[in-house]
Protein backbone atom coordinates (compact mmCIF):
# COMPACT_ATOMS: atom_id res chain seq x y z
CA UNK A 1 0.00 0.00 0.00
CA UNK A 2 2.72 2.38 0.84
CA UNK A 3 4.32 1.45 -2.38
CA UNK A 4 1.28 1.96 -4.64
CA UNK A 5 0.30 5.82 -2.65
CA UNK A 6 4.18 7.06 -2.96
CA UNK A 7 5.38 6.93 0.17
CA UNK A 8 8.56 4.22 -0.68
CA UNK A 9 9.87 3.93 -3.72
CA UNK A 10 9.70 0.10 -3.79
CA UNK A 11 8.71 -2.55 -1.45
CA UNK A 12 8.63 -6.42 -0.92
CA UNK A 13 5.41 -8.36 -0.61
CA UNK A 14 4.14 -11.66 -0.44
CA UNK A 15 3.66 -13.00 -3.91
CA UNK A 16 0.41 -14.20 -3.02
CA UNK A 17 -0.91 -11.06 -2.00
CA UNK A 18 -0.63 -9.96 -5.58
CA UNK A 19 -2.98 -12.86 -6.76
CA UNK A 20 -5.76 -11.81 -3.64
CA UNK A 21 -8.71 -10.15 -5.15
CA UNK A 22 -9.00 -8.17 -1.74
CA UNK A 23 -6.23 -6.46 -2.80
CA UNK A 24 -6.54 -5.96 -6.57
CA UNK A 25 -7.41 -2.05 -6.07
CA UNK A 26 -3.82 -1.60 -4.51
CA UNK A 27 -2.07 -4.17 -7.31
CA UNK A 28 -3.55 -2.73 -10.19
CA UNK A 29 -1.05 0.64 -8.91
CA UNK A 30 2.25 -1.67 -8.91
CA UNK A 31 4.55 -3.68 -11.14
CA UNK A 32 6.47 -6.45 -9.97
CA UNK A 33 10.16 -6.12 -10.66
CA UNK A 34 11.21 -9.63 -9.46
CA UNK A 35 10.65 -12.70 -7.88
CA UNK A 36 12.67 -14.05 -5.22
CA UNK A 37 13.37 -18.02 -5.05
CA UNK A 38 10.46 -19.97 -3.03
CA UNK A 39 11.30 -20.42 0.51
CA UNK A 40 9.58 -22.98 3.18
CA UNK A 41 6.33 -21.63 4.15
CA UNK A 42 4.49 -22.05 7.27
CA UNK A 43 5.42 -24.75 9.67
CA UNK A 44 3.42 -26.62 13.00
CA UNK A 45 6.66 -27.04 15.29
CA UNK A 46 6.57 -28.47 18.95
CA UNK A 47 8.35 -28.25 21.71
CA UNK A 48 11.24 -30.74 21.73
CA UNK A 49 10.85 -31.86 25.21
CA UNK A 50 7.44 -33.32 24.71
CA UNK A 51 6.43 -36.61 24.78
CA UNK A 52 7.52 -38.30 21.45
CA UNK A 53 3.84 -40.09 21.41
CA UNK A 54 2.26 -36.41 21.58
CA UNK A 55 4.19 -35.56 18.43
CA UNK A 56 3.18 -38.74 16.45
CA UNK A 57 -0.17 -38.06 17.64
CA UNK A 58 0.19 -34.31 16.39
CA UNK A 59 1.70 -35.66 13.14
CA UNK A 60 -0.87 -38.18 11.97
CA UNK A 61 -3.65 -35.86 12.79
CA UNK A 62 -2.18 -33.26 10.76
CA UNK A 63 -1.10 -35.23 7.80
CA UNK A 64 -4.80 -36.92 7.99
CA UNK A 65 -6.18 -33.86 7.42
CA UNK A 66 -6.39 -33.50 4.02
CA UNK A 67 -7.56 -37.19 3.10
CA UNK A 68 -9.46 -37.45 6.09
CA UNK A 69 -13.08 -36.06 6.54
CA UNK A 70 -11.76 -32.86 8.65
CA UNK A 71 -11.00 -30.49 5.14
CA UNK A 72 -13.53 -28.09 6.93
CA UNK A 73 -10.24 -27.52 10.02
CA UNK A 74 -8.79 -25.76 6.95
CA UNK A 75 -11.30 -24.02 5.23
CA UNK A 76 -10.83 -20.81 6.51
CA UNK A 77 -7.11 -21.08 6.39
CA UNK A 78 -4.62 -20.68 3.06
CA UNK A 79 -3.81 -24.14 3.24
CA UNK A 80 -5.35 -27.68 2.35
CA UNK A 81 -3.03 -29.57 4.57
CA UNK A 82 0.07 -30.17 6.02
CA UNK A 83 3.05 -32.44 4.74
CA UNK A 84 6.51 -33.65 6.04
CA UNK A 85 8.79 -30.87 6.27
CA UNK A 86 12.40 -31.26 4.42
CA UNK A 87 14.80 -30.24 7.27
CA UNK A 88 17.39 -29.51 4.71
CA UNK A 89 15.11 -26.61 3.05
CA UNK A 90 15.07 -24.92 7.06
CA UNK A 91 18.59 -25.41 7.33
CA UNK A 92 19.13 -24.02 4.27
CA UNK A 93 17.79 -20.53 5.64
CA UNK A 94 20.53 -20.76 8.81
CA UNK A 95 23.22 -20.97 5.99
CA UNK A 96 22.06 -17.83 3.96
CA UNK A 97 21.09 -15.77 6.62
CA UNK A 98 24.70 -15.85 7.77
CA UNK A 99 26.08 -15.48 4.59
CA UNK A 100 24.49 -12.06 3.83
CA UNK A 101 24.06 -10.85 7.36
CA UNK A 102 20.19 -11.00 7.39
CA UNK A 103 19.21 -8.75 9.93
CA UNK A 104 16.81 -9.77 12.89
CA UNK A 105 14.84 -6.06 12.74
CA UNK A 106 15.54 -3.44 11.09
CA UNK B 1 13.78 -55.28 44.51
CA UNK B 2 14.17 -54.71 40.33
CA UNK B 3 10.96 -55.24 39.52
CA UNK B 4 9.51 -53.15 42.30
CA UNK B 5 12.19 -50.26 40.76
CA UNK B 6 10.76 -51.08 37.23
CA UNK B 7 7.31 -50.45 38.26
CA UNK B 8 7.79 -47.69 39.84
CA UNK B 9 9.73 -46.01 37.45
CA UNK B 10 6.84 -46.68 34.68
CA UNK B 11 3.78 -45.61 37.20
CA UNK B 12 5.90 -42.13 37.99
CA UNK B 13 6.30 -42.01 33.74
CA UNK B 14 2.98 -42.72 33.37
CA UNK B 15 1.42 -40.36 35.94
CA UNK B 16 4.14 -37.82 34.54
CA UNK B 17 2.42 -37.75 31.23
CA UNK B 18 -0.98 -37.89 32.38
CA UNK B 19 -0.23 -34.67 34.69
CA UNK B 20 1.21 -32.86 32.16
CA UNK B 21 -1.38 -34.16 29.54
CA UNK B 22 -4.38 -33.13 31.60
CA UNK B 23 -3.66 -29.33 31.32
CA UNK B 24 -3.86 -29.28 28.38
CA UNK B 25 -1.47 -27.69 25.43
CA UNK B 26 -1.04 -24.10 24.02
CA UNK B 27 -0.96 -23.40 20.46
CA UNK B 28 0.30 -20.16 19.62
CA UNK B 29 -0.21 -18.73 16.19
CA UNK B 30 2.22 -16.25 14.42
CA UNK B 31 0.22 -12.80 14.43
CA UNK B 32 0.00 -12.28 10.44
CA UNK B 33 -3.95 -11.60 10.94
CA UNK B 34 -6.05 -9.85 13.20
CA UNK B 35 -6.35 -11.74 16.37
CA UNK B 36 -10.00 -12.02 16.15
CA UNK B 37 -9.54 -12.88 12.72
CA UNK B 38 -6.47 -15.79 13.80
CA UNK B 39 -8.90 -17.25 16.03
CA UNK B 40 -11.49 -17.42 13.98
CA UNK B 41 -9.13 -18.94 11.02
CA UNK B 42 -7.54 -21.38 13.61
CA UNK B 43 -10.01 -22.56 16.17
CA UNK B 44 -11.15 -25.58 13.68
CA UNK B 45 -7.51 -26.65 14.12
CA UNK B 46 -7.31 -26.29 17.40
CA UNK B 47 -10.48 -28.23 18.38
CA UNK B 48 -9.53 -31.03 16.01
CA UNK B 49 -5.63 -30.97 17.90
CA UNK B 50 -8.13 -31.24 21.06
CA UNK B 51 -10.01 -34.27 20.20
CA UNK B 52 -6.85 -35.80 18.69
CA UNK B 53 -4.64 -35.09 21.58
CA UNK B 54 -7.65 -36.39 24.01
CA UNK B 55 -6.67 -33.18 26.01
CA UNK B 56 -7.92 -29.33 25.76
CA UNK B 57 -5.34 -26.96 23.04
CA UNK B 58 -5.79 -23.98 23.71
CA UNK B 59 -5.35 -21.58 20.80
CA UNK B 60 -3.18 -18.63 21.74
CA UNK B 61 -3.33 -15.47 19.33
CA UNK B 62 -1.34 -12.35 19.61
CA UNK B 63 -1.83 -8.74 18.85
CA UNK B 64 1.85 -8.11 17.51
CA UNK B 65 5.46 -9.84 17.01
CA UNK B 66 6.99 -8.71 20.31
CA UNK B 67 4.04 -10.36 22.23
CA UNK B 68 4.39 -13.27 20.18
CA UNK B 69 7.87 -13.60 20.93
CA UNK B 70 7.87 -12.60 24.64
CA UNK B 71 5.08 -15.52 24.81
CA UNK B 72 7.08 -18.62 23.14
CA UNK B 73 8.34 -20.33 26.02
CA UNK B 74 4.47 -20.64 27.60
CA UNK B 75 3.56 -22.40 23.99
CA UNK B 76 3.45 -26.13 23.26
CA UNK B 77 2.80 -25.75 20.14
CA UNK B 78 3.15 -23.06 17.46
CA UNK B 79 2.10 -22.37 13.92
CA UNK B 80 4.91 -20.09 12.35
CA UNK B 81 6.58 -19.19 9.17
CA UNK B 82 9.93 -21.11 8.50
CA UNK B 83 12.23 -17.75 9.17
CA UNK B 84 10.40 -16.97 12.04
CA UNK B 85 11.24 -20.71 13.07
CA UNK B 86 14.22 -20.45 12.16
CA UNK B 87 15.04 -17.11 14.37
CA UNK B 88 13.32 -17.88 17.41
CA UNK B 89 12.22 -21.34 17.63
CA UNK B 90 14.62 -24.23 16.91
CA UNK B 91 16.48 -23.99 19.99
CA UNK B 92 12.96 -25.16 22.03
CA UNK B 93 10.68 -26.85 19.32
CA UNK B 94 11.11 -29.03 16.09
CA UNK B 95 9.14 -28.75 13.06
CA UNK B 96 6.75 -31.97 12.91
CA UNK B 97 5.05 -30.82 9.68
CA UNK B 98 5.07 -27.99 6.99
CA UNK B 99 1.53 -26.25 5.55
CA UNK B 100 0.65 -27.31 1.94
CA UNK B 101 -1.32 -24.24 0.03
CA UNK B 102 -4.18 -24.81 -2.26
CA UNK B 103 -1.76 -24.63 -4.75
CA UNK B 104 -0.19 -27.63 -3.76
CA UNK B 105 3.35 -25.85 -2.44
CA UNK B 106 4.52 -25.91 0.89
CA UNK B 107 7.14 -23.01 -0.22
CA UNK B 108 6.06 -18.91 0.00
CA UNK B 109 8.10 -16.43 -2.25
CA UNK B 110 8.47 -12.74 -2.24
CA UNK B 111 8.14 -9.84 -4.64
CA UNK B 112 10.20 -6.66 -5.36
CA UNK B 113 7.39 -4.78 -6.23
CA UNK B 114 7.14 -0.59 -7.82
CA UNK B 115 4.84 1.76 -8.98
CA UNK B 116 3.51 1.40 -11.94
CA UNK B 117 4.51 4.49 -13.42
CA UNK B 118 8.04 4.56 -11.88
CA UNK B 119 10.65 4.81 -14.20
CA UNK B 120 12.60 1.78 -12.48
CA UNK B 121 13.10 -1.68 -14.45
CA UNK B 122 16.03 -3.37 -12.91
CA UNK B 123 16.72 -4.28 -8.84
CA UNK B 124 19.63 -2.05 -9.28
CA UNK B 125 17.65 0.88 -10.73
CA UNK B 126 16.43 1.13 -6.96
CA UNK B 127 20.01 1.97 -5.70
CA UNK B 128 19.83 4.94 -3.65
CA UNK B 129 15.79 5.13 -2.78
CA UNK B 130 13.62 3.67 -0.51
CA UNK B 131 12.22 0.37 -0.09
CA UNK B 132 9.66 -0.65 2.35
CA UNK B 133 10.23 -4.49 3.85
CA UNK B 134 7.14 -7.12 5.23
CA UNK B 135 6.99 -7.48 8.64
CA UNK B 136 10.40 -8.37 9.89
CA UNK B 137 10.57 -12.54 10.92
CA UNK B 138 8.83 -13.15 7.73
CA UNK B 139 10.16 -15.77 5.29
CA UNK B 140 8.64 -13.93 1.75
CA UNK B 141 7.93 -10.24 2.61
CA UNK B 142 11.62 -9.92 4.76
CA UNK B 143 13.71 -12.98 4.45
CA UNK B 144 13.61 -13.69 0.86
CA UNK B 145 13.65 -10.24 -0.47
CA UNK B 146 16.64 -9.39 1.55
CA UNK B 147 18.43 -12.75 0.39
CA UNK B 148 17.56 -11.12 -3.08
CA UNK B 149 18.66 -8.28 -2.99
CA UNK B 150 21.85 -9.36 -1.81
CA UNK B 151 22.50 -11.97 -4.65
CA UNK B 152 21.45 -8.78 -7.48
CA UNK B 153 24.51 -7.31 -5.25
CA UNK B 154 22.38 -4.69 -3.26
CA UNK B 155 23.57 -4.60 0.46
CA UNK B 156 20.15 -3.12 1.83
CA UNK B 157 21.78 -1.41 4.50
CA UNK B 158 24.71 0.60 2.33
CA UNK B 159 22.14 1.32 -0.94
CA UNK B 160 18.86 2.48 -0.16
CA UNK B 161 18.31 5.81 1.00
CA UNK B 162 16.12 4.85 3.57
CA UNK B 163 14.72 1.00 4.61
CA UNK B 164 11.52 0.50 7.14
CA UNK B 165 9.23 -2.79 8.06
CA UNK B 166 5.76 -3.90 8.35
CA UNK B 167 4.56 -3.30 4.76
CA UNK B 168 1.52 -5.90 3.71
Amino acid sequence: MAVAVGDYDAGAVCADFLEEKEHSRVVQKVRVLAYTDPAPGWLLVLRKDLPESVRKKVYTALTGIKTGHYSKVLSSTPWSGFLKPDSSEIMEIGTLVRKYKVPYSL
Amino acid sequence: MRKITILLTCVSIICWQTVWASGGYRLGVQPCWMPEKALEIFTPLSEYLSKALGVPVELVVYDNAVQFHQGLEKLDMVLQDAYSAYLHSMDSFEPVVIAENRSGKTTDRGAVIVRKDSPFKTLSDLRGKSFLFGAAHNTAKFYSVWILLEENGINPRKDFSEIAEGGD
